[in-house]
């Protein structure tokens, strides 16, 4: 069989890499049976694009954000994977992408025709910023700082004293460059591929929150498969999770030396217990909202007891 | 692709507006080629590329436009332009190009200069004993600056498609704008002198004076629109309604504008953008199709197997963008033809900065390259001129124009040097 | 303001056509007002009180978006949709009716098609939520509001607009056919964008 995946990560981002991974590992554990052409790069439409065409069945498979799914599918779980500081590392996310409360999330899209298939990761995210390397929480003080304009992420940057502003993605090397912000909490290889630092000379690894991400599929396309190339595609996807997020990690740390290279000044973070006692309120307020945001809560503390 | 290119050929041929051809195209495209299914997709894409933020540039900055020229601020440039140059042969043609670059630094679009200054400034040729389809042609040249010139709408949605600095792109328009003017200038001088077209009588100091001071609000809103932007106050889209908001105080200042007269230019400005949308939104269907087909991907090995000879790729690509800026609308040209030409961009190597100008170069002039041109259209429209007559006025300022995008496209430092100075390149 | 053309026609269809006419001019009157003011204030809240609205940007997307397919009409009306004449324009006016007639027709059909289609697609995708609308009561009541409103009628506006357009281009051609059968002036009977006689409708 035949099948479109669609994504709108550029070249050089790691789900680029991730979705042409995917498929090849797809054709090869099918034998040759299920056969994936990818499109990227945006050129069907960008993350939010994605849900509706294969919602639609107009493309078979996606990936998107999971920022996307409470926002757009009204799914508030998904928020429960940007809860800064639970996942600490990236071999703790490889573990919880694929644990049962992550799987549920998937299973919740079946309702907008979507087959959840699993999770991927597009990379931790840091500040860049202007001024200087942020030292403590003390630091975001008043700094205008661009998010993706979600309650969760504004809720997150105003708790830790920061000026948060939705600038379109498009906008944000001018908005950079002109002042319009000071900082941006972004992931490393964004901010590498589109040379926000040229504006901007320095990156504090503060690693609040990951940005994961997710494979879906049609959901009535996927039930017209066979039992074999639904287990192909499944398995193989879920197989692949960990892999995907230490692609990722590695590649985080490649584009962080040519960020050096770039003459980028680098620092750690020392402050990371006052981060996560500024940002607690936000996990009661948000386990609240949906029972499957507790569950990921609980599953994650048995990481690291 | 080629039944696909013939059939939009014959139905804009035919007198099919040009945003119901590039649909009726891909309808047919999908039909013909067994693949109606897709049809799926158009509701989403057509939805999708019209909910997009930046596109609020386009009614921002024609409503910026239409209430600068109802709120009697075109006379004041006009009036400053006369002051300034009006005495010299061929005045009035020289202030035709004057007042054009002034008003492009106001307007984002160069058909709002045509329209603005050509129902001011044809009539008044005309008068003067220029002939109609001279006058039509000049203000249609002229008027190009108007996307060229800082602000510009189709910067700011090349560098959104593109990631480019909007800022930076803004400051490098400078440059070629003040080229085009110049050459223009020459060139309507030019014709003055072997024409023998009148000359205007010499205005006295005071006029001079009192012209320059009743332009000053108007000469205040391009600095206030870059400085704003250079100075980190408001993001180029924020930019354009700042621009609005100002219009609409010196309209309500200058007492043009009042709750009786002001549904006039927002109704005006909404019937445009809705058009232009269309057109978006149909140019995206056919972006979907090419690049179903992996169109992007073919045509860039095409051209790279032709040459890798970087001038010979720039000057391809210049032809490539000066037909289609012919057939299309630039918001809808660039849509469908950068998923390519990034391509060859990157292989090339060529500052995004530089090849932004040199497409909105493109695409500005396009504006006016006949059979299909808005500028064109309107002045042809004001002037009441045929297509044939302006056509063959214009064909010499056109000239003018490519020089510049040559000059532009082979010495980048021309455009470069400002951006360079004004930011950390 | 001279509001919809009255010449020959029923009483009920000048008055359909004023009431038309001045609903363009109040919804491009509201939506271009609501884009200046939103995006004014948040220039406003995020220079001078270090604070950004959440729900601007795509409130204003949504004011953009009904703003283009609401209107499509009636920017057709208006003869701001762009088409070339160098062809057609050689023809005597006959002639190019006759070449128009059928082309009107042929979009009818794509735009009809493309209706159907976008019903379709708004159903499909009637899960879809929009969240400015949550923002916004949030944002006013300093509660949380989580209406989850359904994308459907922002959807249904594509198929909304085809039927507008469409709609437009059947009256054109009721015009062209008058004019072919000498009921009326064929000059005036040349649809919008080929008619060199300016439309007098909202002018
Ligand atoms: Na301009
Ligand atoms: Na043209």
């Amino acid at each position: 069989v035949d099948l479109r995946l669609a994504h709108g990560s550029p070249r050089g981002h790691p789900n680029y890499t991730h979705a042409d991974m995917l498929a090849g590992a797809i054709k090869e554990n099918s034998n040759g049976d299920v056969n994936i052409t990818v499109y990227g790069d945006r050129q069907l439409g960008d993350d939010r694009d994605m849900i509706q065409l294969v919602s639609s069945g107009t493309v078979d498979m996606g990936y998107a954000s999971s920022v996307n799914f409470p926002l757009i599918l009204n799914k508030v779980a998904f928020d429960a994977l940007q809860l800064p500081g639970l996942v600490p590392t990236y071999d703790d996310l490889a573990k919880m992408l694929v644990s049962p409360p992550a799987i549920k999330m998937l299973d919740s899209l079946e309702d907008a025709n979507l087959k959840g298939l699993c999770f991927s990761e597009g990379g931790q995210r840091h500040f860049l910023n202007r001024n200087g390397p942020i030292k403590s929480v003390e630091d975001f003080k008043g700094l205008k700082t661009r998010i993706v304009p979600i309650p969760l992420h504004k809720e997150i940057w105003q708790k830790l004293g920061a000026n948060p502003i939705g600038v379109p993605y498009g906008e944000v090397y001018t908005a950079m460059q002109t002042k319009v912000i000071d900082g941006v909490e972004f992931n490393i290889s964004s901010i590498a591929a589109d040379k926000v630092y040229e504006n901007a000379n320095y990156v504090t690894l503060t690693g609040h929150y990951f940005w994961p991400g997710l494979f879906f599929m049609n959901k009535e396309k996927y039930d017209s498969l066979t039992p074999e190339e639904q287990k192909a595609i499944v398995d193989t996807c879920r197989e692949l999770t960990p892999e995907f997020v230490m692609q990722t990690k590695g590649e985080e740390a490649k584009q962080i030396k040519i960020l050096e290279d770039a003459g980028v000044e680098i620092s750690e973070f020392p402050d990371r217990e006052n981060l996560l006692a500024a940002t607690e309120p936000v996990f009661e307020a948000w386990s609240a909202k949906d029972p499957l945001i507790g569950e990921y809560i609980e599953e994650a503390k048995k990481l690291n007891p | 692709m080629g039944p696909f290119l013939g059939g939009f050929g014959v139905l804009l041929a035919l007198g099919v507006p040009i945003a119901l051809a590039l649909g009726l195209a891909s309808f047919g495209y999908l039909f013909f080629t067994g693949n109606i299914g897709l049809m799926k997709i158009f509701p989403q894409r057509i939805f999708g590329s019209v909910d997009q933020f930046v596109l609020l540039t386009v009614p921002l900055f024609l409503l910026a436009g239409n209430l600068m020229n109802f709120s009697g601020i075109t006379e004041r440039i006009v009036r400053f332009a006369n002051a300034c140059i009006g005495h010299v042969r061929g005045g009035l043609s020289l202030v035709n190009v004057i007042a054009s670059m002034f008003f492009a630094g106001i307007s984002g679009a160069a058909a709002a200069d045509t329209s603005a200054l050509g129902s001011v400034l044809i009539p008044a040729m005309v008068r003067d004993g220029y002939p109609k389809a001279y006058a039509a042609a000049l203000t249609a040249a002229s008027s190009v600056m108007g996307s060229i010139i800082p602000p510009s709408i189709i910067m700011v949605i090349y560098g959104v498609l593109t990631g480019t600095s909007i800022a930076q792109l803004f400051v490098a328009g400078m440059v070629p704008g003040v080229m085009l003017c110049i050459g223009l200038s020459v060139y309507a001088w030019w014709m003055a002198k072997t024409h023998n077209y009148p000359v205007m009588e010499r205005v006295t100091f005071r006029e001079r004076a009192n012209a320059t001071v009743a332009a000053v609000p108007v000469l205040v809103l391009p600095a206030i629109i870059l400085g704003g932007i250079l100075f980190g106050i408001f993001t180029p889209t924020e930019s354009a309604a700042v621009a609005v908001i100002y219009a609409l105080l010196i309209g309500t200042l200058y007492r043009t504008l009042n709750w009786r007269t002001i549904w006039r230019p927002l109704v005006d400005t909404a019937l445009t953008t809705s058009a232009i949308m269309l057109i978006v939104a149909m140019a995206s269907m056919v972006q979907f199709i090419f690049s179903f087909e992996r169109l992007p991907e073919q045509i860039t090995r095409f051209m790279l197997g032709i040459t890798e000879n970087r001038y010979l790729l720039i000057l391809m690509i210049n032809i490539l963008l000066l037909i289609l800026g012919t057939f299309l609308e630039p918001i809808a040209a660039m849509i469908i033809s950068l998923p390519v030409l990034i391509e060859v961009a990157k292989v090339i190597q060529i500052d995004p900065v530089h090849f932004g100008t040199i497409v909105v170069l493109n695409l500005a002039i396009g504006l006016t390259t006949p059979p299909v041109g808005i500028c064109l259209f309107i002045a042809c429209a004001i002037g009441k001129v045929s297509l044939e007559e302006i056509s063959r006025a214009i064909l010499p300022m056109l000239m003018i124009g490519i020089a510049v995008l040559m000059i532009v496209s082979y010495a980048p430092d021309v455009v470069l040097f400002l951006p360079s100075l004004a930011f950390d390149r | 303001m001279k509001v919809g053309s009255t010449h020959d026609r029923p009483d009920w269809f000048a008055a359909f056509s004023r009431a038309y006419a001045g609903f363009v001019i109040v919804l491009s009157v509201i939506l271009m007002m609501l884009i200046v003011v939103i995006m004014g204030v948040q220039v406003f809240f995020r220079y001078v009180l270090n604070d950004s609205l959440i729900w601007a940007e795509e409130i204003c997307r949504y004011l953009l978006v009904l703003m283009t397919f609401l209107l499509v009409g009636a920017a057709f009306e208006r003869g701001e949709m762009v088409c070339l004449h160098f062809l057609t324009g050689r023809l005597s006016v006959r002639s190019r009716l006759l070449v128009l007639l059928p082309m009107h027709a042929l979009m009818t059909v794509f735009l009809l098609t493309l209706a159907w289609y976008g019903i379709g697609f708004a159903s499909l995708n009637s899960h879809f939520t929009i969240p400015a609308i949550d923002f916004i009561g949030t944002a006013l009541t300093g509660r949380e509001i989580n209406l989850a409103l359904s994308m459907y009628w922002m959807y249904m506006l594509v198929p909304v607009a085809c039927v507008i357009l469409s709609a437009h281009f059947i009256f054109a051609m009721i015009r062209m056919v008058r004019g072919l059968l000498g009921l009326a002036d064929p000059e005036a009977a040349l649809p919008p964008g080929h008619n060199l006689i300016p439309s007098d409708w909202i002018r």
